[in-house]
């Protein structure tokens, strides 16, 4: 199983919809998609289930979660199967909007959480209030925008400053769909990214923007629409695409080095066969001469080696199988995403997990 | 040993039904296949485990336990439900209810949505959470989509079969090995071709290859085990339609079994027709040299000892006139001397060996199950499920 400090740390103002994400993408995948699977972790699980019942046997603003209160954290821990077999455990950090003031609220410790957190995350999501883009014309749903994301910006900025101007993968998530669809377009979605978030379109940043909903029908006849989760998993997958590409590039830098290790212990071993089988020159007089024991244990030494680089080529092998899972299911999905690189959008290729 | 069978459906699946209608189909149609309840005993709470006992031809075939639950218990979080979970882990056959009512919904997947919602939503922790405690396998599952008296005429098996594996989407690409039939307990005997199937798929050690190559299955040793076989293998013939998927592993020839034992019988049946005809033969030859009246008692002697040998019912009886028989040709044979007394004892020898051979081909002959019997079976079968299905129409 891949490493389990994995986190995914999620960032977004009061109501931009976190805590209903993770709700909609436990949702989405506790019944499996392509294969994967998720199981909450016992703390959770419990919550998460009885949310799921409330979204689906309530009507009314009331089948919500209450989202995580300012100055909290919930910490929700998930275990990521594949076909029923177990990938990686990760948790979900969800931080209510204020801890993203609480350096400015001289609350040291919550902001120190905060950073920890997202030196572990292999991306980074900032949940976006679809309602701000329910409005006619680009200027207004941008001016909703940036006033409500102003402190988002003000601590990327942060961030990325005490940082060396890095900045990991950030998936933005813009929560809400089924509201905002008819007033926002695949063509506005650049413009809004460029004025909102300009700071991040420059080179070696690389973003995504997706759009989720709990149910294109959810605030039908006052919130009793059907439950029907349109692309939550997309956050999700881009997160362990991300995860899967940084366990594999460790692993396959790893598994390179034991290798090289490995090579030079046979080696070594071959070579000492041939020494105990060659002490003289004189072919009966070497047969007399030969420790047996000394062959044996030297042929064990490369057995073993041989075991650990075929079984490490093995893990290698598989955890690739789980990326392209992963990667073949974002290619397909990917007229649902954007993803902006150095300040331009591209196209998804997952090039760069063919590399390896 | 009791194997335990997990039974997962939501609130209304029809659980209860489908444990009462299984029971009550299997011990309808054929008296020589019974199941009796062994014992009942509450558990989670207000529900229970009944035991259930499972005989062919008197024989025990299977001992089996079921639990019936509130299907709410699913979503609880008290202790009862961690005892159903622990009562699930403890059973690695899984039947999964699917209400067919979810396969109203306008297009496939709208199906798969609502499924995804009622019932997978539910039940797939619970196959996650037994992959976890079994070396990260799943059970054997078996999906049964109930009240499906709608569905087999809409909808073809390819389109279920696709359904059902979408709503189950974190399974294992391999589990779609796992079985799916269509049941409605009010038209169909269903349930109890569900419950038979099941007992061939967990027996199915037992059946053995007809030959390496072959992927036919067969039995010879155990009747009650053959009954059964013959029964899973004729209902599931008669009722295509229902089956959907996984119905090819059980692939019982019931026919070919009966020919190869018809074939030992045949061998023996001719050597004693061989021998009759060849006693026939010697007694011709008698009356022609000893003359009809020295011959005629002992003639009218051995035709009644057979006649008796054969028709009599008592088994130490026909022993007796066996031996009488015996007796009476080797007396008709003295008539003609010497040579005549070493012809009958020919005739025994030849008798007795024709017969040890005949029956060493099939130690345990099975007499009853005969072509024509085999064949009366299974219009048996057929009748059955018509029967029900014109009960059920005459009835609404």
């Amino acid at each position: 199983m891949a490493n389990n400090n994995t986190r995914f740390t999620a960032l977004g103002m009061s109501g931009s919809g976190k805590t209903c994400y993770v709700l909609g993408m436990y949702y989405q995948m506790i019944t499996g998609y392509k294969g994967f699977s998720l199981k909450a972790g016992s703390e959770y699980v419990r919550r998460l289930e009885d949310w799921m019942d409330q979204l689906d046997d309530i009507s009314g603003h009331e089948r919500f979660p209450a989202g995580t209160g300012l100055a909290d954290l919930s910490d929700y821990e998930f275990k990521l199967k594949y076909a029923l077999q177990d990938v990686m455990t990760f948790n979900w950090i969800d931080y209510g909007g204020a801890a993203l003031a609480a350096r400015e609220n001289n609350d040291a410790e919550v902001y120190r959480m905060l950073l920890e957190s997202i030196d572990q995350s292999p991306v980074l999501y900032v949940f976006l209030d679809g309602e701000l883009l329910c409005s006619e014309g680009n200027e207004s749903r941008i001016k909703a925008l940036r006033k409500n994301v102003r402190r988002i910006n003000a601590f990327l900025m942060d961030y990325s400053e005490s940082h060396q101007g890095e900045m990991l993968p950030i998936v933005f998530v813009i929560t809400k769909a089924d509201m905002c669809a008819e007033y926002v377009n695949n063509d506005d979605i650049p413009i809004i990214m460029k004025e909102c978030f300009d700071f991040l379109m420059v080179k070696g940043i690389r973003f995504y923007v997706t759009m989720v909903s709990l149910g294109k029908d959810i605030a039908d006849n006052d919130y009793s629409g059907e439950v029907d989760p349109m692309y939550m998993h997309i956050p999700f997958f881009i997160g362990i695409y991300h995860t899967f590409m940084n366990f594999c590039f460790a692993l396959k830098n790893e598994i390179l080095i034991e290798e090289q290790k490995n090579q030079s212990r046979i080696s070594q071993n071959q070579s000492e066969i041939y020494n105990e089988r060659n002490k003289t020159g004189w072919g009966f007089l070497d047969r007399i001469l030969c420790d047996e024991s000394n062959v044996d244990y030297c042929k064990r030494q490369i057995a073993t080696a041989n075991e650990t680089i075929k079984s490490n080529r093995d893990l290698l092998a598989h955890y690739k199988k789980l990326m392209n899972a992963v990667s073949s299911q974002l290619l397909r999905d990917s007229v649902h995403f954007k993803m902006f690189e150095d300040g331009i959008e591209k196209e998804f290729d997952a090039a760069e997990s063919f590399e390896l | 040993m009791t194997e335990n069978i997990a039974l997962l459906g939501i609130s209304g699946s029809g659980k209860t039904n489908f444990i009462s209608e299984a029971i009550k189909d299997i011990n309808s149609f054929s008296p020589k296949i019974t199941i009796t309840c062994q014992n009942s005993a509450r558990a989670f709470g207000e529900n229970s485990i009944n035991t259930y006992m499972l005989k062919a031809y008197e024989n025990i075939q299977w001992n089996f336990s079921i639990c019936d639950y509130n299907g709410n218990l699913l979503k609880s979080h008290e202790k009862d439900n961690f005892e159903l979970r622990k009562y699930f882990n403890s059973s690695n056959m899984w039947i999964i209810l699917i209400d067919g009512e979810c396969f109203s919904e306008e297009n496939k997947d709208e199906i798969i949505g609502k499924i995804k919602r009622k019932i997978t939503r539910i039940i797939f922790p619970y196959i996650s959470d037994y992959a976890d405690k079994h070396g990260e396998k799943a059970p054997k599952l078996f999906f049964i989509v109930t009240k499906a008296r709608k569905i087999v005429n809409t909808f073809d098996s390819e389109s279920i079969k696709e359904v059902i594996m979408a709503s189950f989407e974190g399974l294992p690409a391999q589990n779609l090995s796992s079985m799916i039939m269509l049941s409605d307990t009010l038209y169909t005997r269903s349930a109890g071709l569900a419950l038979l199937s099941l007992f061939y798929m967990n027996n199915f050690k037992r059946y053995s290859k007809v030959s390496s190559e072959s992927s036919i299955y067969q039995v010879t040793e155990d009747i009650g085990l053959k009954y059964l076989g013959t029964c899973v293998q004729c209902l599931i013939d008669n009722n295509k339609k229902l089956m959907i998927k996984g119905f090819d592993k059980i692939n019982y020839q019931y026919d070919k079994s009966t020919i190869e034992i018809g074939g030992s019988n045949k061998f023996v049946t001719l050597a004693i027709v061989l021998d009759l005809f060849l006693i026939a033969l010697f007694l011709i030859y008698l009356i022609i040299n000893v003359g009809f009246a020295d011959v005629a008692v002992g003639m009218i002697a051995l035709a009644f000892y057979i006649a008796l040998a054969i028709g009599i019912k008592n088994k130490i009886a026909r022993v007796f006139f066996g031996i009488c028989s015996l007796g009476g040709l080797i007396n008709l044979c003295a008539l003609s001397g010497e040579n005549g007394l070493l012809i009958s004892v020919g005739f025994i020898i030849w008798l007795l060996v024709s017969i040890g051979y005949g029956v060493s081909l099939d130690k345990k002959t099975d007499k009853k199950l005969n072509i024509k019997k085999q064949i009366r079976f299974k219009d048996e079968l057929v009748h059955f499920f018509d029967t029900k299905a014109k009960e059920k129409n005459n009835g609404k």
